[in-house]
C-alpha cells in the first residue's frame, strides 16, 4: 500500500461516516509492517513478523462524539465501524467542544526512516551481540531482547477536506536484563534504544554499556545504614518517571478538566529551579517516536512548557481547548529537557548523602504529587562516593516540593525516542531501608 | 472457523499452531460530567506460529481470510526457518500433551444492549453522586467491556474456541480540602461477563451503596495521616493479596523468568512461606468458576490445569509454556497466552490466588497492637529478587487491636518469600478481583484472588 492509498483510505472512511448522517468526520489510519528478532544470551527465540493495518473513524453528530477502530479491511467489518462510530455519537450527550479540527489543513505528505527491514542484517546485527556480550558482559543475562524494524504510515483525513500523511521507518532494540554469579541474581533492569537508521552495534546503542556495568556491579546490594532525608539522582532512564512523567499529566488539559491538579493556577509562576526547562517538539528531527501532526490533524508546533523554571504552558489538545476555552497548545508529547553544565560523575561527587537510581518501582504519584517507590538498579552515595548497591530501598516526597529542590542537571542527556532528558538531582527526599 | 483453521493446519510442514484471533472493546469515560472519550474498538485477525531445529517463526495478518492463513503460515515457516539456521539452541522437539480440543462460549443469555445504555448508566451514577455529595471536586466514571474470541488448531491435534467476557466500572473520586490539597480514592466493579449482564446491577442500590461507602472513605483519607516509614505488622485485605499473589510470588514462578535467574529457581521444593500459605495459579475460571478471565486451553492448544505454586508452605511448581517446560525438564501447564492476534503466546499467569484460611478479619486487626490495615491497592511490581513494591491507596492505623485514622497514600514493599514466612493469619473470606491487567511486553487481562492476610512488611511514609 503506498502512502496515497493509505489516505484514501482516511477519505472514504470519513465520506463513509458522513453517508451515515454524521455531520462531520476525521479518520486516522496507521498501515505498515513491523520485523523482530527476539533473543535472549543464548540464542534467536522468535522472528515475528506482522502486517499493521488499523484505522480510527470518529463521527460527530450534533456536537456528539463517537469512535471506532478495526483492523484490516473487510468490507462488512469497514461498514460495521463506521456504524458503530455513528452510533456511539448518537447515544453521547452533545458538547459543545467536540467537533473536527476547522484550522487543521492539509499539508504534503512526509517521509522519514529506514524503507525496509534488512531481515538478514538484523539477524547478523543480533548473533553479533550476542557473541558481544558473552566478551564484555559475561555476567549480564538478557531477556525478552529484540531488534525490531518498523515501518508505520499515519494518514489523516477530515470533514474540512484536510489530509495528513507521514511515514516513518525505524529501529528499536531493547531487553531485559540482570547479573547472575555464584546462583545469585541482581536486580532486573530494562533499556530501549531507537533509531531511524539500522544500529551498527547493538551494544553501543543507547545507554546499554552504562547499564550492563552497572548490573555486573549489582552483587551483594545492602539497604541504606538508616532512614534520612537526602539526595536522589535521577538517571535519565528514571527521570521520566519519577519526575518528569507526573508533572507532564499534572499539567496537562484533561487534569486541569478534572480540576484538581495543584498546578491548576500557577501559570507564569515559577514552580522548579531556574536551571530547569522544558520543551515539548514532537516534530523535531531526531525523535523516532515524534509525529509531524496530532490525532485532530493539527500541526505539531513546538512549544516552551517550563523556561527557566517558570511554567509557561499546560498542555492543552484540541478537545480541551474548547472544552475550558484555552488555546491549543499540545495535542502530542515528545519532551527535552535541556542538559546542565555539570558532568554526571561530578554530581555524585558533590552529593553529601544520597542515592542514584536507573528504575523507580514505585505507584502513581496521588492527586496531591506525593510519591514513593523502590529505587531498584540503585546505589548508595556518601561523601561523594559511590558505596554499595542498593536493596529494599524506599524513596519517598512531594513532586510539588521536588521540583525547586533540583540541584543539578546532568551534562549529558539520554534520547529514548520520544523525549531527551539528562540525569537529574534533587534534595530534602525521605530514604528509607529495612 | 474451527474447520477452517482445522483445514489448514492440517496442511502444515512441521509444528504449527494457527489463531484466529479478536479482542472487541468499548470504553466510555466520563470525567466532570463529560463524555471524553466513548469508543468501539475491533481488533482482530490471524497468526501463525511455528517451530523447527531449535527457532521459532510468527507471523500475523489484520485479515481472516483463507488467503491470508496461508500467508501466515508461509511467513512463520520462513521465519522459523531464518531462525533455526542461526540457531545454537537444541534440536529437541517441544514437550507433546494431550491436545486441548473445546469450545467454550460463556455467552450471555442476556440481549446485547445499545450503545446509549452505557452513556445512560455512567450519567445516572454520576448525576447520583453529584446530587448526594456537592463538594466532590471531580468524579471519574470508566465502563471498559472486552470480549476476547480465540480459536486455535495446531498439528498436535489441538482444536479450541473461547469467548471470554469482561465488564469493568471504574469508579474515582476526588475531594480537595480547605487548603486546596486534592485527594483521590477509586474501586474497581464488575467482573466476568458481557455488560448486559452487569447493567442490572451495576445500575443498582447495591454498586450506589458502594459508591456512598467510597466517598465516606475519601473523606475520611481527606483527613488521613501518612504512614510512619519502616517495618510494620499489617492486616492487607483480599484485594492486596491478590495483587501480592500475582506481583510477588506468581511472576518469579513463570518458566521464563526461573530462566532468567528469579529467586525462586533454586528454591523448588522448599520452604518458602508458612504453612497457612497455598497459592496456585488456576485454570478455566478458577476453583470457584468465579474468576474474572476464563482460559481452558492456552494458545499452544495445551490444556489447561490449575498449577499448585506454593502448597501449604513448599514452593511446588512453576508456570510453562512449551519452551520453558522443555528447558526445564518439565510438563507445559497451559500458561501460553497471546493478547491480540499479532502477539506471540508467552508465558503469563490465568487465576492466580492465596487460597483462603480459616481467620477472621477481626481477629487478625485484633492481633496487632500498633501497624495498618491495607485495604486497596493501586499497582504492583516485582523483581527477579523477589524484591516487590504495591503502591496502597486506602488503608487504616491499627493502634491496641482496633482501627484508627485513615492514612494517606503510601507504598509496601518487601521480598515476597520473607514476608510469606512471616504470615501468620490467611483470612477465611476470598475475593476475585473483578478487573486485573499484567505487562509483560504485552498486557493481557488477568484475575488475581485471595484472603486477608497478617504479616510483616515495609511501609514507606514520612
Amino acid at each position: 500500500m503506498s502512502m496515497g492509498s493509505d489516505a484514501a483510505f482516511a477519505r472514504d472512511l470519513v465520506a463513509r461516516a458522513q453517508a451515515e448522517g454524521a455531520d462531520a468526520a476525521q479518520a486516522i489510519t496507521r498501515e505498515g509492517t513491523a520485523f523482530e528478532v527476539n533473543f535472549d544470551s543464548r540464542r534467536l527465540t522468535l522472528l515475528r513478523s506482522r502486517i499493521i493495518d488499523a484505522a480510527t473513524v470518529t463521527a460527530f453528530c450534533g456536537g456528539r462524539k463517537g469512535s471506532a477502530t478495526l483492523t484490516g479491511r473487510d468490507p462488512a467489518a469497514v461498514a460495521a465501524a463506521v456504524r458503530d462510530a455513528c452510533a456511539a455519537a448518537m447515544a453521547s450527550p452533545a458538547d459543545p467542544a467536540n467537533g473536527v479540527a476547522e484550522d487543521a489543513v492539509t499539508a504534503p505528505a512526509s517521509e522519514i526512516g529506514a524503507p525496509a527491514a534488512d531481515r538478514d542484517g538484523m539477524v547478523q546485527a543480533v548473533l553479533q551481540h550476542i557473541d558481544d556480550m558473552r566478551l564484555e558482559y559475561p555476567l549480564v543475562h538478557m531477556r525478552e531482547a529484540r531488534y525490531e524494524f518498523g515501518d508505520l504510515t499515519r494518514s489523516f483525513a477530515s470533514s474540512t477536506g484536510a489530509t495528513r500523511c507521514e511515514r516513518r521507518g525505524s529501529y528499536l532494540t531493547t531487553a531485559l536484563f540482570n547479573a547472575q554469579r555464584d546462583g545469585k541474581s541482581t536486580s532486573m533492569a530494562h533499556h530501549g534504544a531507537s533509531a531511524f537508521a539500522p544500529f551498527t552495534r547493538l551494544l553501543d546503542a543507547g545507554e546499554f554499556r552504562r547499564l550492563f556495568s552497572d548490573a555486573s556491579q549489582s552483587f551483594d546490594p545492602q539497604p541504606v545504614p538508616e532512614k534520612f532525608v537526602g539526595d536522589i539522582i535521577l538517571t535519565p532512564e528514571a527521570a521520566w518517571p519519577v519526575l518528569l512523567g507526573p508533572l507532564a499529566n499534572a499539567i496537562s488539559g484533561y487534569a486541569l478538566l478534572a480540576g484538581t491538579t495543584p498546578f491548576r493556577d500557577r501559570l507564569g509562576q515559577m514552580i522548579a529551579v531556574p536551571g530547569l526547562s522544558l520543551y515539548n517538539q514532537p516534530a523535531a528531527a531526531d525523535f523516532v517516536y515524534g509525529a509531524a501532526f496530532d490525532d485532530y490533524g493539527l500541526q505539531n508546533d513546538d512549544l516552551t512548557v517550563l523556561r527557566d523554571g517558570v511554567l509557561e504552558s499546560f498542555l492543552v489538545d484540541h478537545y480541551i481547548s474548547k472544552k475550558l476555552g484555552m488555546p491549543r497548545t499540545a495535542g502530542w508529547w515528545s519532551f527535552r529537557v535541556p542538559g546542565g553544565e555539570t558532568p554526571l560523575a561530578d554530581i555524585v561527587a558533590a552529593t553529601r548523602r544520597g542515592v542514584i537510581l536507573t528504575r523507580f518501582s514505585g505507584g502513581t504519584p496521588s492527586a496531591d504529587l506525593e510519591f514513593s517507590g523502590i529505587a531498584k538498579n540503585a546505589f548508595y552515595i556518601e561523601d561523594g562516593v559511590v558505596r554499595h548497591p542498593l536493596r529494599e530501598t524506599m524513596i519517598s516526597g512531594n513532586l510539588q516540593d521536588l521540583l525547586p529542590r533540583i540541584r543539578a542537571l546532568s551534562r549529558e542527556t539520554v534520547n529514548f525516542g520520544g523525549s531527551e532528558v539528562p540525569a537529574i538531582s534533587a534534595g530534602g527526599v525521605t530514604i528509607s531501608g529495612n | 472457523m474451527l474447520d477452517r483453521l482445522e483445514a489448514a493446519v492440517a496442511a502444515a510442514h512441521g509444528y504449527t499452531e494457527l489463531r484466529q484471533h479478536a479482542n472487541t472493546a468499548t470504553r466510555v469515560v466520563l470525567r466532570q460530567g463529560a463524555v471524553i472519550a466513548n469508543t468501539v474498538e475491533q481488533v482482530a485477525g490471524v497468526s501463525a506460529r511455528c517451530h523447527g531445529s531449535g527457532g521459532f517463526g510468527f507471523a500475523a495478518e489484520p485479515d481472516d481470510s483463507d488467503d491470508a492463513i496461508a500467508r501466515v503460515m508461509a511467513e512463520a515457516r520462513g521465519n522459523a526457518e531464518l531462525a533455526a539456521r542461526h540457531s545454537a539452541h537444541t534440536n529437541q522437539a517441544l514437550p507433546t500433551t494431550a491436545p486441548g480440543r473445546g469450545v467454550w462460549e460463556h455467552r450471555s443469555a442476556n440481549a446485547p444492549l445499545p450503545p446509549q445504555a452505557r452513556i445512560d448508566l455512567l450519567r445516572r451514577l454520576d448525576a447520583g453522586l453529584r446530587a448526594r455529595y456537592r463538594d466532590l471536586a471531580n468524579i471519574d466514571l470508566v465502563l471498559q467491556e472486552l470480549a476476547i474470541d480465540k480459536a486455535v488448531a495446531t498439528t498436535e491435534g489441538a482444536l479450541a474456541f473461547t469467548h471470554s467476557p469482561r465488564t469493568v466500572l471504574y469508579a474515582a473520586l476526588e475531594y480537595r480540602s480547605g487548603d486546596g490539597t486534592p485527594t483521590r480514592i477509586a474501586d474497581v466493579f464488575g467482573g466476568f461477563g458481557g455488560f448486559e449482564d452487569h447493567e442490572e446491577t451495576l445500575g443498582s442500590d447495591v454498586t450506589e451503596a458502594a459508591l456512598d461507602r467510597l466517598y465516606d472513605e475519601l473523606r475520611r483519607k481527606a483527613d488521613g495521616v501518612f504512614c510512619e516509614a519502616g517495618m510494620h505488622d499489617v492486616v492487607l485485605d483480599a484485594d492486596i493479596a491478590g495483587i501480592l499473589a500475582h506481583e510477588a510470588i506468581g511472576h518469579t514462578c513463570e518458566g521464563d523468568l526461573v530462566l532468567g535467574g528469579s529467586v525462586a529457581g533454586p528454591a523448588l521444593g522448599q520452604v518458602v512461606a508458612s504453612e497457612k500459605i497455598t497459592l496456585m495459579d488456576q485454570a478455566g475460571r478458577g476453583m470457584d468458576d468465579a474468576a474474572a478471565v476464563a482460559v481452558h486451553v492456552d494458545d499452544e492448544g495445551t490444556p489447561c490445569r490449575d498449577v499448585t505454586i506454593i502448597d501449604r508452605g513448599v514452593l511446588r511448581s512453576f508456570l510453562h509454556n512449551k519452551d520453558t517446560a522443555l528447558e526445564l525438564g518439565m510438563a507445559p501447564t497451559g500458561n501460553a497466552r497471546a493478547h491480540a492476534y499479532s502477539d506471540e503466546p508467552l508465558v503469563r499467569m490465568r487465576n492466580t490466588c492465596i487460597l483462603p484460611g480459616d481467620d477472621r478479619l477481626e481477629d487478625m486487626i485484633g492481633a496487632i497492637d500498633r501497624g495498618y490495615y491495607f485495604t486497596r491497592s493501586g499497582n504492583g511490581q516485582a523483581d527477579f529478587t523477589g524484591e516487590f513494591m504495591f503502591g496502597v491507596t486506602t488503608g487504616y492505623e491499627i493502634r491496641g487491636g482496633k482501627l484508627g485514622r485513615a492514612i494517606r497514600d503510601t507504598t509496601i514493599s518487601g521480598v515476597a518469600f520473607d514476608m510469606l514466612k512471616a504470615v501468620t493469619h490467611v483470612g477465611d473470606r476470598f475475593v476475585w478481583s473483578p478487573g486485573g491487567w499484567c505487562g509483560k511486553k504485552q498486557i493481557i487481562p488477568v484475575t488475581m484472588g485471595g484472603a486477608a492476610i497478617k504479616t510483616r512488611i515495609n511501609v514507606g511514609g514520612r
